[in-house]
């Protein structure tokens, strides 16, 4: 009985403030297309079976999100300086208030927001999701791992201590193997013949400006293809229902009928109607904020505990440092014992 | 006929000559923004550093059998802040030549190092192996260590932030 009260006190708690924001409410939607948006992006209908492996999506974005808001608190003390660069990280790292943490934030999110592009890659791929008409969604997510794994190098470099200086310099050297505009290239990013102040502002620009920007813009055409097309590309959802099945229930009929109208609509994207139909939201979106909730708290605990290494001031001329492969380019620092340079 | 239903009237020449203009003005815009632009960014092609001589060492410090690592900084030009170029380099004599090469290893350019047990200069990155002289003796990368130009002065021996040709005459002792 007590949970009863509860939830009835809730509900009309809810309703009331309903009530009071509905004339603001009014007042938007008949200046912007506020219900129409509501209807469209909100109750879009998403297939019902295999949700919890569409979520990967959401919570790349999310952690996506989680590396800009980081990324702009540590640009409160970083200093993309040739002498400074490492000592305003170590002061980051040392002194600021919880600066270790909103940097650990900040590198542990790129190593699950790179693990995630590959889980997520691999589920586009084995569930056929990159079929037509869904072939430009594909295209502009390579370029995305491309944009994120690119992101996340700069990233290390700018650190500015013996591991951002040799992935600068092997960073660059693979660059100057490009055929033809290698040297080019290699000499536009160092900004000269050697390293100099001038690679270290222009790897900076790349990571806090270029890349991101081009992220954000093309990761929001990538989710926008998603919506327009019609969710999940997967084969699964097309076949018919499996022996046993419960009968859909008042939503997931409704989500039906309203994939089944707009497939039909012309002026409609989208192809296929699911066998099983439910509404994004709140159903689809309450799978992806669980994916994503797991994640970060796997960031979060991952950053709390294992604090990320600031390593000696750069030396080119050292004896002991041997600069190793950030993890997602180890089989590239594998292939290129054997391939480069033989050219 | 568009998807929605309605018809755009059968191209007028005004509207051939307002469309013209609507790609003049954007193509006008762009080159007037992008030039500079790219000006700004591909002038760092030109930057060339002038010719610099430091000292690496005397003469007497400078063995035939073992090659002995020296760290020399050139001034560093073209950068938007002061700094120092620091680079290391091998001295070794080789008959009556003096060769002063990079530390680079020219695969991936990462610091190659003395082993004096196996009596070679070996890369950490992915294996280099040079022999005392710099020469290529192995692993992934195609070339041998870069000579620097080098001269000497009295006692001393001096390079300059040149690269040459190996096969050229560095310094006659």
């Amino acid at each position: 009985m007590i949970f009863g009260t509860v939830v009835e006190a809730t509900e009309s708690t809810v309703d009331l403030i309903g009530r009071e924001l509905e004339p603001v409410y009014n007042w938007l939607d008949q200046r912007l297309p506020l219900t129409r948006t509501k209807e469209r992006l909100l109750f879009d209908p998403v297939p019902e079976r295999g949700g919890w492996w569409y979520t990967f999506g959401a919570a790349i974005y999310t952690l996506l999100i989680i590396q800009f808001i980081t990324g702009i608190f540590l640009l409160m003390y970083y200093v993309p300086s040739w002498n400074e660069a490492r000592v305003s990280i170590l002061y980051i790292q040392n002194e600021v208030f919880l600066g270790w943490l909103v940097r650990g934030l900040h590198y542990w999110g790129q190593v699950a927001l790179v693990l995630l592009v590959g889980i997520h890659m691999l589920r586009t791929f084995f569930s056929g999701a990159y079929k037509a008409p869904r072939e430009l969604t594909w295209m502009l997510g390579v370029t995305l791992l491309i944009l994120m794994v690119a992101t996340a190098f700069t990233g290390g470099c700018i650190r500015w201590d013996q591991s951002g200086y040799f992935d600068v310099v092997v960073g660059t050297t693979i660059a100057g193997w490009t055929p033809i505009i290698g040297p080019f290239l290699a000499k536009l990013w160092r900004g000269g013949d050697v390293i100099t102040p001038l690679t270290l502002t222009r790897t900076f620009t790349f990571h806090v400006w270029l890349l991101p920007a081009l992220l954000f813009i093309i990761a929001t055409i990538h989710v926008g293809l998603v919506i327009l097309q019609g969710q999940f590309g997967s084969w699964i959802n097309y076949e018919p229902e499996p022996p046993g099945t419960p009968p859909p229930n008042e939503d997931e009929r409704a989500a039906l009928e309203k994939v089944k109208r707009e497939v039909l609509d012309p002026r409609s994207r989208k192809v296929n109607v699911p066998s099983r139909a439910t509404w994004f939201f709140p159903y689809h979106v309450f799978k992806e904020g669980v994916v994503s909730m797991v994640v970060f708290v796997g960031v979060f605990i991952a950053a709390f505990f294992f604090q990320v290494p600031v390593e000696e001031p750069v030396d080119p001329t050292t004896t002991t440092y041997a600069p190793t492969s950030m993890w997602f380019f180890l089989f590239e620092d594998q292939c290129s014992l054997s391939s480069l340079g033989h050219g | 006929m568009t998807e929605e239903g309605y018809e755009i009237p059968r191209r007028s020449r005004r509207r051939f000559l307002q469309e013209l203009a609507v790609g003049g003005i954007a193509g006008f815009v762009s080159i007037l923004v992008a030039g500079p632009l790219v000006g700004y960014f591909f002038e760092v092609l030109r930057n060339t550093p002038s010719l610099q001589w430091v000292r690496v060492c005397s003469l007497d410090q400078i063995d035939t059998m073992e090659p002995r690592e020296f760290r020399v900084t050139f001034k560093g030009e073209n950068a938007s802040v002061p700094f120092e170029v620091v680079q290391g380099v091998f001295v070794i004599q080789q008959g009556d030549q003096i060769l002063a090469f990079g530390n680079v290893c020219t695969h991936m350019g990462c610091s190659v190092r003395w082993l004096a047990w196996r009596q070679q200069l070996l890369c950490p990155c992915h294996g280099g192996i040079y022999d005392r002289w710099g020469n290529l003796a192995g692993g992934p990368p195609s070339e041998s260590l870069p000579l620097f130009l080098s001269r000497i002065e009295g006692n001393d021996l001096l390079v300059a932030n040149r690269i040459i040709q190996r096969g050229n005459i560095v310094g006659r002792v």
